[in-house]
């Protein structure tokens, strides 16, 4: 018997089509759920209570999912402002630092009018100034671009290790809490968001993250700077050529990427913390860049890809406090995932095609 | 009769949703210069990239010397001694002649023991042997030479000299004449003429008919992907070979009709300016246009044309002189500012993919390109006013017959021809009193460039100023009311568009002025 000789040949297509990003995403699954089986088998556990517990630690009862709720509006602003500066050609690494600038301004602003002024003058006031801080953090670089042509990769990779040594300085310095630990005091309840289910730490921050979604959708879709963003973006030259001032709108897309990494740091602070520490941040502002390109720099996409980093994050740490197994593992498997989607991502710009000879 | 050099049969190569070769038999015979016609995008260079092993064909079958031979990559080809000069040349910017044609000599070993096989080069034997090429061959260049000093026309004979140099048998050459100066077009088919004499082939890839005739031998027209006809020159004449090019006769004079003069629109006085590098590009420019007028501007490219263009737009600075719009005088103004928006100026770049559009964005996306533009839809300067946006792209789409799926396609899947027309579109749109157009046919095809000219002899009727760039001779020649010659960024010499001189005009072109030889002669 002879056996058919194929050949397996790859396609361009311009666009990918939604089945097959179903069937992409799909069939990464499996593979994901492969691959971590064996890593965990190897340590003794058996992969399908491991899934079990990722998945009952993500979604399992009401604290967990308002946690993993929580997170997803964190992880959604991250996304957004990687989203909003890689659209205009501004490659921001700096979210992380773009937070903490955030978290110090509503720090700053919360330690100052907490229990002087009420929470509907402090709310405001602290997303204000998380926003600009924020936003003139991501400004700085955009403007090093512009006008030395420093590339923001570097620049703004850097200003993310002096901001948190900065950060370190006031938590061990003037912000101290007298005699206690290198942190500030809490900040007073009508300084931080209202928490909107008992017993869980869901707090109102996921609206403001729901209120930048819809922003940045609008931005993009409806109006002419989100035009105008997306055209210096795409061809800066072509931008220029049509009269679009594209320094003046390269910069307020800085501004506004930076702003929207400092409302999380915002959140993160009066949502969840409620005092400010060194390492109060998990890295969420490097998380940002892969939400938001696996999102495709699409707001849609990215509230699907933050959804699906927070369910991710909480579900592993739950499983690995369960089953005791190594904290790196649960990295490792964070990182599979993301390497198998990433990889499976690529394969939908193509089609498949099998040749019999 | 004979063995062809390479017989190419039933060749097919296919990309994501065109067919750019459809079943083509072509010979290429020795001591015959084959030429390949056909409009731009029926296929002749994807045949040659196949014959060159950049392309692996899908179907067919090549024979080299009536072996059957599989063409994996470029070196395979020069190890068969078939070589290509592409349009866009392939040589190193910062490298001397010498130092290019030894990179061919590194190149050509086969397996990675020919990667050591000329480990040590003798840039000198190279250099004696590039000159004794060049002499032998009237290939006139300077081995010690960089290549980023050299014109055009030098480079291509490095181009020539690089293939010579490794025994080619087999000379593709691929629309060779687009960049050259009359007089360096007929050094080439001089050369090439005596160079195909010698057991050679060369096959000869154009879309001009008068090239055709005056040095090809055999001709095979191709049309969209397919031959439609191999002919000798003798037996067939230039109409006979534009009917089977586009399957019907080309107009090739359109009726330019009279139009109404009024005052000077566009007018630039004694204007200087710098190139990318730094070095002067327009040397004391001074032209005037009036409403209803085309006044083309002739040059071998790279003298100053697109330098003069972007200046006026306010895309580069002046460092001397003026540009008045009517009365207004708009020198370094931005992009569109109000000035221009007052007066609508139409803009044609002449690099259309990086700069007439985006390719990324949609046909309607594209359609508003412009502040302008973008203050007009909008509602209240914040949002875009999308629905009328929608209205003006089918607008666009429609009246200028842009072959696309609809007004959501992403520009990058249209063809170039298509992308000329939007833009073309969009700028008519702006009902300009001013339109520069630069190289607005470039690539398109023979309908698509009847198309396009009728549009700007439409313009010149409604009394639209316009300056036409073009490389094109015979699209100058055609269109215009006056023609400036441009030599190294200086008007050599205004002419009258009806009564051209075409021999004063090539001179002029190559900076030479008929009455006075004396001074500024040479090159």
């Amino acid at each position: 018997m002879r056996l058919p000789r194929i050949r397996i040949k790859f396609e361009e297509r311009a666009f990918p089509t939604f089945q097959t990003t179903l069937l992409t995403s799909f069939v990464a699954l499996l593979i994901v759920l492969g691959v971590c089986s064996v890593f965990l088998v190897n340590t003794g556990v058996n992969p399908f209570i491991a899934y079990y517990l990722i998945v009952r630690g993500a979604f399992g009862n009401v604290m967990t999912f308002a946690e993993t709720i929580s997170l997803t509006g964190t992880l959604l602003l991250s996304g957004l402002a990687v989203t909003v500066a890689f659209r205009v050609g501004f490659f921001n690494i700096g979210v992380e630092g773009q937070l903490i600038t955030g978290a110090i301004a509503a720090t700053g602003v919360g330690l100052a009018l907490g229990g002087v002024m009420p929470i509907f003058v402090n709310i405001p006031l602290i997303i204000l100034a998380s926003f600009v801080a924020g936003g003139l953090t991501s400004f700085v670089p955009g403007a090093f671009k512009v006008k030395f042509r420093a590339n923001e990769v570097l620049t703004t990779l850097m200003l993310n290790a002096i901001l948190a040594l900065v950060l370190s300085w006031l938590c061990h310095g003037p912000w101290r809490e007298p005699g206690g630990w290198p942190e500030t005091v809490a900040l007073d309840a009508s300084a931080t968001l209202p928490v909107l289910m008992a017993r869980t730490r869901l707090h109102a921050g996921i609206f403001i993250a729901i209120a930048a979604l819809i922003a940045v959708y609008i931005l993009f879709k409806k109006t002419t700077l989100g035009y105008k963003i997306r055209a210096v973006g795409a061809n800066p030259d072509a931008a220029y050529s049509h009269g679009i001032k594209r320094t003046e709108i390269f910069l307020t897309a800085a501004f506004l990427s930076g702003g929207l990494g400092g409302l999380m740091g915002a959140i993160e602070i009066t949502g969840v913390q409620h005092y400010l520490f060194p390492n109060f941040s998990l890295g969420y502002g490097y998380i940002g860049v892969m939400i938001a390109l696996i999102g495709r720099l699409n707001p849609v996409g990215v509230v699907i890809a933050a959804f699906s980093f927070a369910a991710l994050i909480n579900g592993s740490q739950v499983m690995q406090t369960t089953t005791g197994i190594p904290f790196e593992l649960t990295n490792a498997i964070q990182a599979v995932t993301l390497i198998i989607f990433t990889s499976a991502e690529i394969l939908n710009f193509y089609k498949i095609r099998v040749i019999r000879k | 009769m004979a063995l062809p050099a390479v017989r190419m049969t039933g060749i097919t190569k296919r990309f994501p949703g065109v067919v750019a070769n459809d079943h083509i038999d072509f010979d290429v015979w020795r001591n015959k210069i084959n030429v390949l016609v056909g409009e731009n995008a029926a296929g002749k260079t994807t045949l040659m990239n196949v014959l060159f092993g950049l392309y692996k064909p899908d179907e067919g079958e090549i024979l080299i010397n009536g072996k059957k031979s599989t063409l994996r990559s470029p070196r395979d080809a020069i190890n068969l001694k078939i070589c290509m000069i592409h349009q866009h040349f392939k040589l190193i910017p910062a490298f001397t002649v010498t130092e290019n044609v030894a990179l061919v000599s590194v190149l050509s070993g086969k397996g990675i023991f020919g990667l050591f096989k000329d480990a040590l080069m003798d840039l000198n034997a190279i250099e004696k042997r590039i000159a004794s090429l060049s002499e032998e061959y009237g290939l006139k260049v300077d081995p010690k030479a960089k290549i980023e000093q050299l014109s055009v026309g030098e480079q291509q004979r490095v181009e020539i000299i690089k293939a010579i140099y490794q025994d080619v048998e087999v000379l593709i050459m691929d629309e060779p004449t687009a960049v050259l100066t009359p007089q360096e077009v007929v050094d080439l088919f001089r050369f090439l003429k005596a160079f195909g004499k010698e057991g050679r082939a060369i096959v000869f890839i154009t879309h001009k008919l008068d090239e055709v005739m005056s040095i090809g031998d055999i001709v095979t027209v191709i049309k969209a992907g397919r031959v439609v006809a191999t002919k000798t020159t003798t037996e067939t004449d230039k109409n006979e070979l534009a009917r089977l090019m586009v399957g019907r006769d080309v107009i090739f004079r359109p009726a330019k009709g009279d139009s109404s003069l009024v005052g000077n629109i566009l007018r630039v006085e004694n204007l200087e300016a710098l190139n990318d590098r730094g070095i002067k590009a327009l040397k004391s420019v001074t032209l005037s246009i009036r409403g209803g007028e085309i006044l083309g501007i002739a040059g071998v490219s790279g003298n100053g044309q697109k330098e003069l263009a972007e200046v006026i737009m306010g895309l580069r600075k002046a460092t001397k002189g003026n540009v008045f719009l009517e009365d207004d005088n708009v020198t370094n103004c931005p992009p569109f500012d109000r000035g221009r928006i007052k007066h609508s100026v139409g803009y044609i770049p002449e690099d259309r993919l990086s700069r007439g559009l985006i390719l990324d964005f949609s046909i309607r996306d594209n359609a508003i390109l412009g502040s302008d533009l973008l203050t007009s839809f909008t509602k209240n300067r914040i949002l875009l006013d999308y629905k009328n946006i929608s209205k003006h792209a089918k607008n666009l789409v429609s009246s200028f017959d842009v072959k696309t799926t609809g007004i959501e396609a992403i520009a990058r899947t249209l063809s170039g021809g298509n992308l000329q027309k939007l833009i073309l579109a969009r700028e008519l749109s702006r009902k300009p009193r001013l339109l520069i157009a630069c190289d607005p046919t470039r690539g398109l095809d023979v309908g698509a460039t009847e198309f396009v000219r009728q549009k700007l002899l439409d313009l010149r009727k409604d009394g639209v100023a316009t300056l036409l760039i073009s490389e094109d001779l015979d699209e100058i020649l055609s269109m215009s009311d006056f023609i400036a010659v441009i030599f190294e960024g200086e008007i050599m010499k205004i002419l009258s568009g009806g009564t051209v001189d075409i021999e004063e005009m090539g001179l002029l072109m190559a900076g030479v002025r008929k009455n006075s030889e004396s001074s500024e002669g040479s090159r």
